[in-house]
């Protein structure tokens, strides 16, 4: 993009050409902060659920003055002399198609009426794709019933399985942070991408969050780069809500990199914590195939009603993992820090780790392991250390 | 990152409504397109250009 912004300078500050940016992303945000990094300052827009269907990017095409397209994925240097330096004739060869994005303003009453009255998925998501890109924030939970209602009616709707993913793991980043709209994601995700395999802007939503040995690079590890870039500008760097995790940031690999076993000494009498924290547990992807890794996600999170907070002084949060034989563990990573630790006294804390399965392997393979941690009593003053078990369950996709 | 993603970019095409099945959409014509403005959040339609020559970029920051 900092390319095409260079190449084009000249005929946008002329007047001669408009740039228009659209921005494939889970989380708007991000793309708003590369944006200010790299000084776009042309319109972007957000479209999260890949309403245009596309499956690459970049893409780009040229459009001329009657809506035309006249390039496709063209080179920087045929835009002047090919496009812009060009005069064209209204000659398209189709009629204008009606308009393949939900009508800004939908009627959301008409939308769920029509849905109702013709039972088909394409109405149910319809509405859906009008609920995620116009309704309120608190319309989210309606969007996606209605995609679980298109989906439901035709398990075959590639689109809205994807399109369901992508408004669960919206869903999961807001309180009250259901473990399972995350795991819900992954599987919608999971069952688009077995419907059609080829779908690169899927692949990589799920690979954003999935195991080393599958990315094809580190997807975010620009932002810090960026957030100081535009510090040392002087500017105030656009936040995010949602930074990325030690998953989106990770760099590929080729070959497992497996940690050695820590003896785990005489934990097994400490405390067990059954009120003050509970331990998400999500595996990316759902369903693993024979041989290959998974990218684990554990989230230690304070309870709402827990009186109890993370004791920072008193040590790093500590999880142990106890994998069956054969089964490789990775060393835990951690995005920006050099252990498990929290941020604050309630903020939760995440921890990732890779777990990669043997080529013979039965169906499931269950990991377990337990978390280690110090709580304050925010109102008496009395601080524990304790513990608190979970399991892995690793779900293997049949041959 | 973002390099590798341009330079590395394979063929492409579209399935929406106003594409059709065409693998080429060279001469034809959008039909419109609104979305929220990454900034604003307000609606942008593709019809408010109409009259002057744009560049349309479909991209990801990762």
């Amino acid at each position: 993009m900092p390319v095409w912004h260079e190449r084009t300078r000249t005929y946008v500050d002329d007047g001669k050409l408009v740039l228009l940016g659209i921005a494939q992303e889970q989380h708007p945000e991000r793309c708003q902060l590369f944006a200010q990094w790299q000084q776009l300052d042309w319109p972007i827009l957000h479209d999260p659920i890949n309403v245009l269907q596309s499956r690459a990017v970049p893409m780009v095409w040229a459009i001329d003055e009657h809506g035309i397209i006249r390039l496709e994925n063209p080179r920087p240097e045929q835009i002047g002399p090919e496009f812009v330096d060009r005069e064209f004739s209204d000659d398209a060869s189709n009629e204008p198609a009606a308009s393949c994005t939900p009508t800004y303003a939908p009627d959301f009453t008409a939308l769920r009426r029509r849905a109702i009255d013709s039972g088909t998925a394409a109405d149910w998501q319809r509405l859906a794709d009008a609920l995620t890109l116009w309704a309120a924030d608190d319309q989210l939970d309606a969007a996606i019933k209605a995609y679980q209602q298109a989906v439901a009616i035709d398990a075959t709707q590639a689109t809205a399985w994807f399109r369901l993913g992508v408004c669960l793991r919206m869903q999961y980043e807001r309180p009250p942070h259901r473990v399972d709209d995350f795991r819900d994601a992954v599987v919608a995700w999971g069952k688009a991408l077995d419907l059609d395999p080829g779908q690169y802007i899927w692949r990589r939503r799920i690979q954003q969050y999935g195991p080393r040995l599958d990315k094809p690079y580190p997807f975010y590890d620009w932002v810090e780069a960026a957030e100081a870039a535009i510090l040392a500008r002087g500017e105030t760097p656009i936040e995010l809500p949602v930074r990325p995790d030690g998953a989106e940031l990770a760099a590929p690999i080729r070959n497992f990199e497996s940690a050695s076993a820590v003896p785990p000494g005489r934990e097994d009498a400490i405390e067990r914590d059954d009120r003050a924290a509970r331990i998400e547990v999500v595996v990316v992807p759902d369903r693993i195939e024979p041989g290959r890794s998974a990218r684990v996600h554990l989230v230690l999170r304070l309870n709402e009603d827990s009186p109890e907070q993370w004791d920072l002084e008193a040590g790093q949060i500590q999880v142990r993992l106890q994998p069956p034989e054969s089964i490789l563990i990775s060393e835990p990573f951690m995005a920006g820090a050099t252990g498990p630790s929290a941020r604050s006294l309630t903020d939760p804390v995440s921890v990732g780790y890779e777990i990669k399965v043997p080529t013979e392997v039965g169906s499931e393979v269950r990991v377990p392991g337990y978390a280690l941690y110090n709580l304050c009593n925010k109102d008496d003053g009395r601080c524990r250390f304790v513990r608190q078990d979970f399991e892995i369950v690793l779900l293997i996709r049949a041959r | 990152m973002l390099k590798f993603l341009f330079f590395a970019m394979g063929w492409a095409w579209l399935a929406p409504s106003w594409v059709g099945a065409q693998q080429t959409l060279t001469g034809t014509r959008c039909g419109d397109l609104t979305l929220p403005n990454l900034a604003t959040g307000q609606a942008v339609s593709l019809a408010e250009f109409r009259g002057r020559k744009v560049l349309l970029i479909q991209f990801a920051s990762w």
